[in-house]
């Protein structure tokens, strides 16, 4: 996620978009918007109420444009940390735990063009991936989410959990503890 | 999985700690062939392995949660379209700074807030503020008739309606007075002739057309010139009968 040039540099795009640059917001969108959405998807039970949840991560983020500040963090965990307080807020409204025990709630994934056998079965493998991970800590949960399904450095999460790097290396690894444990339990591996 | 790896996973004493765990992924980050991983931690092979698989595994799902277009279209949408309120709102924002600035007195910005954007006020707002401007309305309708009970009562100078009073009171007498100055001018018998000739023409006149045949005091010509005569007489004889008179009147006095 970082290493980027000039014009695709987050936070620069950031500032543009501060002082009005519409192409700026969209660059960031652009760049944002499927680590978003991966995380917000990976815990919920379908694909629609992750796409509301998107949007209004999204429109939360230029409502609040004037507040972000350039406090060396990445722009990225501006917009998780939005995604991260939409979530809970959901949560909370909803009275409801998502991805909590529910087997047979979580939607199919879209086919891939595989044979039909083939896609039966990933499917049937995403759902008990999607179905292990929930099992996991909310905490743990964020950290797989973050580290390997949107590939952000140990610093980046860092930022977003507001934890030290320290802190991120221990969740993780017993996020993968946990969830190989999981995996076996589930006979995904 | 089958129940005897099952059994060793539960069995096995030697699991891996998070440290060396750590030290895996930092190399296996870095790019390092897991060939290499195996032989650096060869006591962990198992769990290595299995470490793996589930990485794979999440990096496979990772390719499979990519957001549809339509998604990113219509929050672009939503975004343009709360971009443009943000955009009046931020106008409202700043006028009523401006008016803050230039008046130097909130009610004033309030007032214009709730009349020119009472969607950013609530309803209590919005009815205060009409409520405000109803009163203001109604009361210079009262004062500019006069008939507001707390209309301002007109103050009336007393001292110079007198004055004006007075003033032409000294007018009328001193007109009078020219007229009387005037008046005595005549003498009054001279009046009093030309008066009587122009009644007794009147009458003559009236007498010739029929209408009337004698004046109404029933007075001749003949009559009218010995009254004059007689009025003359007196005249020349006032001033010794008044002292014969008053000499009469002493004499009564001392008997």
């Amino acid at each position: 996620m970082e290493g980027r040039s000039k014009e695709n540099d987050p936070l620069n795009l950031m500032k543009l978009a501060k002082e009005g640059d519409a192409n700026a917001f969209g660059r960031i969108y652009e760049l944002y918007f499927t680590p978003v959405y991966r995380y917000i998807y990976i815990r919920f039970k379908n694909k629609h109420e992750a796409e509301d949840l998107a949007q209004t991560v999204f429109l939360k983020a230029f409502a609040g444009l004037d507040n972000f500040k350039d406090l060396g963090k990445t722009p990225l965990a501006y917009f998780f940390i939005i995604a991260r307080n939409t979530i809970t807020d959901y949560h909370r409204k909803k009275k409801e735990v998502l991805l909590d025990g529910d087997k047979d709630s979580f939607e199919k994934i879209p086919e891939d063009g595989d044979g039909p056998l083939e896609s039966i079965e990933k499917k049937e493998v995403s759902q008990k991936v999607r179905q292990a991970i929930s099992l996991l800590a909310s905490e743990q949960k964020e950290v797989i989410s973050l580290k390997f399904l949107n590939d952000l450095s140990n610093k980046e999460i860092a930022e977003i959990l507001d934890k030290s790097e320290d802190a991120v290396r221990q969740l993780q690894c017993r996020a993968l503890k946990s969830l190989r444990k999981n995996f076996k339990g589930s006979e995904i591996i | 999985m089958n129940k005897n790896s099952k059994n060793n996973l539960y069995t096995e004493n030697k699991e891996m700690p998070e440290e060396i765990l750590a030290r895996v992924l930092e190399m296996q980050q870095k790019g390092t062939p897991s060939a290499e991983i195996y032989r650096s931690f060869p006591a962990y092979r198992e769990e290595l392995s299995d470490i793996f698989q589930v990485l794979d595994i999440l990096a496979g799902e990772k390719e499979k949660i990519i957001p549809e277009k339509e998604i990113l279209e219509k929050i672009v949408a939503k975004v343009k379209l709360a971009k443009n309120e943000n955009f009046y709102n931020n106008q409202a924002v700043l006028s009523q700074r401006d008016d803050k600035e230039k008046y130097g007195f909130s009610i004033v910005q309030w007032l214009k807030g709730a009349i020119l954007f009472p969607e950013n006020g609530g309803a209590l707002n919005k009815f205060a503020a009409a409520a405000i401007i109803t009163l203001v309305a109604l009361g210079g309708i009262f004062i500019f008739r006069g008939n507001s009970p707390v209309a301002p009562v007109p103050v009336f100078s007393l001292e110079g309606e007198v004055k004006e009073e007075i003033t032409l009171n000294e007018k009328t007498f001193n007109e009078d007075s020219e007229e009387l100055v005037a008046m005595g001018d005549d003498t009054a018998l001279g009046d009093l002739d030309e008066g009587l000739n122009e009644i007794i023409k009147d009458k003559s006149l009236e007498a010739d057309n029929g209408k009337e045949e004698t004046v109404p005091l029933g007075i001749s010509e003949e009559a009218l010139g010995d009254i004059l005569n007689g009025l003359n007489d007196l005249e020349e004889l006032n001033e010794d009968n008044f002292r014969d008179i008053d000499t009469g009147l002493g004499d009564i006095v001392q008997s």
